[in-house]
């Protein structure tokens, strides 16, 4: 498959699926709140403040809840640090209350720091295993975060100081992160509160800094 | 159906407009985001020893007495000595010594290494052969900056009949009791902090899985990373590369198994009586005078110059004034040999 081939698909294919409202909300629930806003806070991988929306909408025989978040790092508000997630997320399987729970997000992401400005296009795919009632669900989640290709524009401190060299474009296959850990969450009337914590390694198994990440939601459900 | 039919068009068609308009880049490849090592640019002046291969530069007449500079980190390089070899005031050192510039293992423009031959000892070893194969028979004189510092104390704690004198420039500490006193102010971690955020949000653009995304991303806390270290923005200290695994291993070297520092290079340092001069940057808080003030006392006679207007980075910001001391200290070592 050449380059050109492999972005396409490597694109499209998620934003066909798209993903999850940050695997942090109950399946259980869809059928009693179709529409949800939220907000979440925590450590993703930077500490970062994101809001979203969600809603609940039947297709291909399941109910798939759609929707669009958009974070920034919280760290002196830096709107330069930015990520905005297309996602979808549904139930695969269910026995009782355990259910299997699918999902997918398109990330455009953004950054800027002292050696470099850039913008990437990526791909999320998270599996999530638990209980999940109507007021509590637990699960053990899995996921892969693709890096899929990444615009670089060096800064003139980086190259004025250490590398005038540095090239700058696109990037392709520039990095991946794992994350696994665990999700749960309460329902008090409409409003649910999540919490997500685990682990991050990079898509070769190399430690990452930091090595965890956990996230605090809370959402509103109508 | 809105919502996918709108997201298979944005997907698709950001994918064509991406395909259509550019080559792309690999973030791995030699040069692309950090200059090409001398195992990728053979035209970089090398050396070969102990399996490896070593970016080096040498100035001035082989003949004369060597100094061999050990650049901080670990991990860092000696592009920010360079100012010392630099003719400043009518005078260069090159003009009396033979000056030996080198990356150590695994930095700079040197060969990059795995885990297993990143250690004090062969870093020690390193040395020793760079010595030997530049002053057999005769010590040297070394100048070590922050890291280089310790290194070269460690050095001197072995083999103190190779060391004829040395200069360290703001050396970090010596123990890993001081260490551990400090070493939270030396990391500079704030979790809050913009360039650590920078840091961590960057692992999701690149991550380091080779070593050239590794040493690149080191370089988001070059600028920021260490406030207390008062170093200079305007002018910084440059480096050709940062070497990230060789900072990591060396580092984790030093420590137990629960992370704890128990390196002590102290330990045959009574036996060395030849005089060592400090020198520090009176606004570096955390390596700087009131810690050497310390450190002076773990050699039987040493010696501190404070120089003024300079933070951690006085070898490069205020390198006539080093120049002026290591002159001095360098001139005084001879007549005391006469």
């Amino acid at each position: 498959m050449n380059t050109t081939l492999r972005i396409v698909v490597a694109l499209a294919v998620p934003a066909m699926a798209a993903r999850d409202v940050a695997a942090q909300w109950n399946v259980e629930r869809f059928g009693s709140t179709r529409n949800q806003v939220y907000t979440t806070f925590g450590l993703d991988p930077a500490l970062v403040s994101s809001v979203g929306y969600g809603r609940v909408v039947p297709l291909l025989g399941r109910e798939w809840q759609l929707g669009a978040e958009v974070g920034v790092v919280a760290a002196e508000f830096d709107t330069r640090d930015f990520r905005a997630r297309l996602q979808a997320r549904t139930s695969l399987v269910r026995w009782r209350s355990l259910r299997l729970v699918g999902s997918a997000a398109f990330i455009t992401r953004g950054t800027e720091n002292s050696i470099y400005r850039a913008l990437n296009f990526g791909a999320d795919f998270t599996g999530a295993a638990g209980v999940y009632r109507q007021g509590w669900f637990v699960a053990g989640e899995f996921g892969f975060d693709k890096a899929i290709i990444t615009h670089l524009t060096h800064s003139d401190w980086y190259r004025e100081n250490f590398y005038p060299d540095a090239k700058d474009g696109w990037y392709l296959n520039a990095g991946g992160t794992y994350h696994y850990g665990v999700s749960g969450g309460v329902a008090i009337g409409r409003t649910e509160l999540t919490l997500r914590a685990g682990w991050q390694r990079t898509e070769d198994f190399n430690d990452l800094l930091p090595p965890v990440y956990a996230s605090l939601g809370v959402g509103f459900g109508f | 159906m809105r919502a996918p039919q709108w997201m298979t068009a944005a997907g698709v068609g950001l994918a064509g407009f991406l395909a259509l308009g550019c080559d792309t880049l690999e973030p791995g490849a030699p040069g692309n985001l950090v200059p090409p090592t001398v195992a990728e640019d053979l035209t970089l002046p090398a050396i070969e020893m102990n399996g490896s291969r070593f970016h080096v530069e040498t100035f001035g007449d082989p003949a004369n007495p060597v100094i061999v500079f050990l650049h901080g980190g670990p991990g860092i390089d000696y592009r920010g000595m360079l100012r010392l070899a630099e003719r400043r005031n009518g005078y260069s050192l090159a003009d009396e010594y033979f000056l030996v510039f080198w990356d150590q293992r695994g930095t700079g423009l040197s060969m990059r290494q795995d885990r297993a031959v990143l250690t004090t000892d062969v870093y020690v070893n390193d040395l020793n052969t760079l010595v030997n194969r530049y002053s057999p028979g005769r010590p040297v004189l070394l100048i070590g900056e922050s890291w280089g510092g310790m290194f070269a104390t460690r050095y001197i704690n072995q083999y103190p009949e190779r060391v004829a004198g040395a200069v360290l420039i703001e050396p970090g500490p010596l123990d890993g009791t001081t260490m551990e006193r400090v070493k939270d102010d030396v990391s500079g971690s704030d979790l809050g902090s913009e360039w650590l955020n920078d840091y961590a949000w960057a692992s999701q653009f690149l991550s380091p899985d080779d070593h050239a995304r590794m040493d690149y991303e080191r370089m988001i806390g070059a600028r920021d990373g260490q406030p207390r270290f008062h170093q200079s923005t305007v002018d910084p200290q440059p480096v050709w590369r940062l070497g990230a695994a060789a900072n990591r291993y060396i580092t984790e070297d030093g420590q137990d198994g629960n992370g704890k520092f128990v390196y002590d290079f102290t330990t045959n340092l009574p036996a060395y009586t030849t005089p060592v001069l400090f020198i520090a940057g009176a606004w570096s808080e955390v390596l700087g005078p009131s810690l050497q003030q310390e450190q002076v006392l773990r050699y039987p006679s040493a010696s501190l110059q404070v120089v003024d207007g300079a933070g951690h980075d006085v070898a490069w910001v205020k390198a006539t004034e080093v120049l002026t001391n290591v002159r001095a200290y360098l001139d005084a070592l001879k007549g005391a040999a006469q």
